[in-house]
């Protein structure tokens, strides 16, 4: 079985502007190259290493969109408490209203990630090398 | 060997989820760098306000909406940033604003977030008659890049270069790096995981210097963490080297 390199990572970013896409696209393939590299990575079953390359494109995604996204809402906040209504970046207002949306944003995607049951810390991994043994260990569930 | 995803779910969701929320991505993603810039600054900003320091918002725009810096050029009085103070003691945290060299008082470089003193920027003419905007040498309190990358080597050899150009105390250590103080040493953030070899520079470097390097902002959603073992320092005793005067008559400024 060939691995997918593309399904997940174009369903999540067809559709979302070329920056974003651009930017997570981008740094799954830059991971993917790594991924390929990793021992165990090679050493795991074809279904494995489809799975791994999944689970790396929804990591690219939400480093590269979600965390951005979710921290401008959060900087609105301290903003109020500082006496400023919103923030201006060049012709953009992001107000409450934005906040607000861009934490639906942030719910709705944690929503599809507990959906799959997928912890949302696997996708925010320090090195690729914890990555792919925590998701391989996922994977495996209690057989490892 | 039971995957626990459904891959034809998953995708299903996916698509779902970008069906729903994708004309707010695309509004949205041309503003991708400011956003993890404005993360990193949000850090900083709640860092002072962590140390009991009164925050402040300044030169707040029409409907006090805070105006944020995008590039280098521009006059700071146009733009908002927080000050913040604690009895007599006032920082300016600013965004995108050029910090003067160390070595030469006509060399700029512009940072994602710098911290000033009391006094603050300064805005001068140049002889073209522009003005510009930068924080004085002895003004610098501390500077942060953001790069919304996978930490990669050159990036993080290219920061030791703006800390030997800006603040060289931090590399020659004339800087007086306590447990006491509550001034953070240059900070490097990358958004993006490190690999091992990333992670062995910053270690080296980090041991000889005095300097932050943070990977992996997103897994903190953009924020900076560690505050409390990150590198700071108490006082910067006197600029560590005597500023260049200028030696031709044509002035430039760099964005």
């Amino acid at each position: 079985m060939a691995l997918d390199k593309q399904t997940v990572i174009e369903a999540l970013t067809d559709g979302i502007g070329v920056h974003f896409g651009r930017a997570s696209r981008r740094s799954f393939y830059h991971q993917l190259d790594r991924l390929e590299r990793d021992p165990v990575f090679r050493d795991s079953t074809a279904e494995e290493q489809q799975c791994l390359a999944d689970l790396l494109a929804l990591a690219a995604f939400y480093q590269c969109v979600i965390v951005p996204v979710n921290s401008s809402a959060n900087f609105i906040d301290v903003l109020r408490r500082a006496g400023a209504t919103h923030l201006r970046v060049g012709a953009d207002k992001l107000d409450e209203r934005y906040a607000d949306r861009a934490l639906a944003v942030t719910a709705r995607f944690n929503a599809t990630l507990r959906q799959a049951e997928i912890p949302e810390k696997l996708l925010t991994y320090a090195t690729l090398n914890h990555f792919v043994r925590s998701a391989r260990h996922l994977i495996r569930g209690d057989e490892e | 060997m039971s995957p626990w995803i459904d891959r034809q779910v998953l995708i299903r969701d996916t698509r779902e989820f970008v069906r729903a929320h994708g004309l707010f991505l695309r509004r949205n993603g041309r503003r991708i760098s400011s956003l993890v810039e404005i993360s990193v600054y949000n850090s900083i900003v709640r860092y002072y306000e962590s140390l009991g320091f009164q925050l402040a918002g300044e030169n707040l725009g029409p409907k006090r909406s805070f105006r944020y810096k995008l590039i280098g050029s521009g006059l700071t009085e146009n733009h908002s940033y927080f000050t913040a103070k604690k009895g007599a003691a006032t920082f300016h945290i600013l965004h995108n604003i050029l910090i003067q060299s160390a070595h030469h008082e006509h060399l700029y470089f512009t940072a994602d977030v710098v911290v000033a003193n009391q006094n603050g920027s300064t805005t001068r003419r140049l002889q073209n008659g522009r003005r510009h905007s930068f924080v004085a040498n002895p003004d610098l309190v501390t500077f942060a890049e953001v790069k919304h990358l996978h930490p990669y080597p050159g990036g993080i050899f290219s920061f030791m270069g703006l800390v030997l150009e800006f603040m060289p105390g931090f590399v020659n250590k004339t800087y007086d790096i306590s447990d006491s103080g509550n001034q953070l040493c240059p900070v490097m953030a990358f958004t993006g995981p490190a690999s091992a070899h990333a992670e062995l520079i910053k270690e080296a470097l980090a041991e000889r210097y005095g300097i932050n390097i943070s990977f992996n902002t997103s897994s903190t959603f953009g924020q900076l963490t560690g505050f409390a073992t990150m590198k700071k320092y108490s006082e910067r005793k006197s600029p560590s080297v005597d500023l260049v005067p200028l030696r031709t008559s044509r002035r430039f400024s760099f964005d």
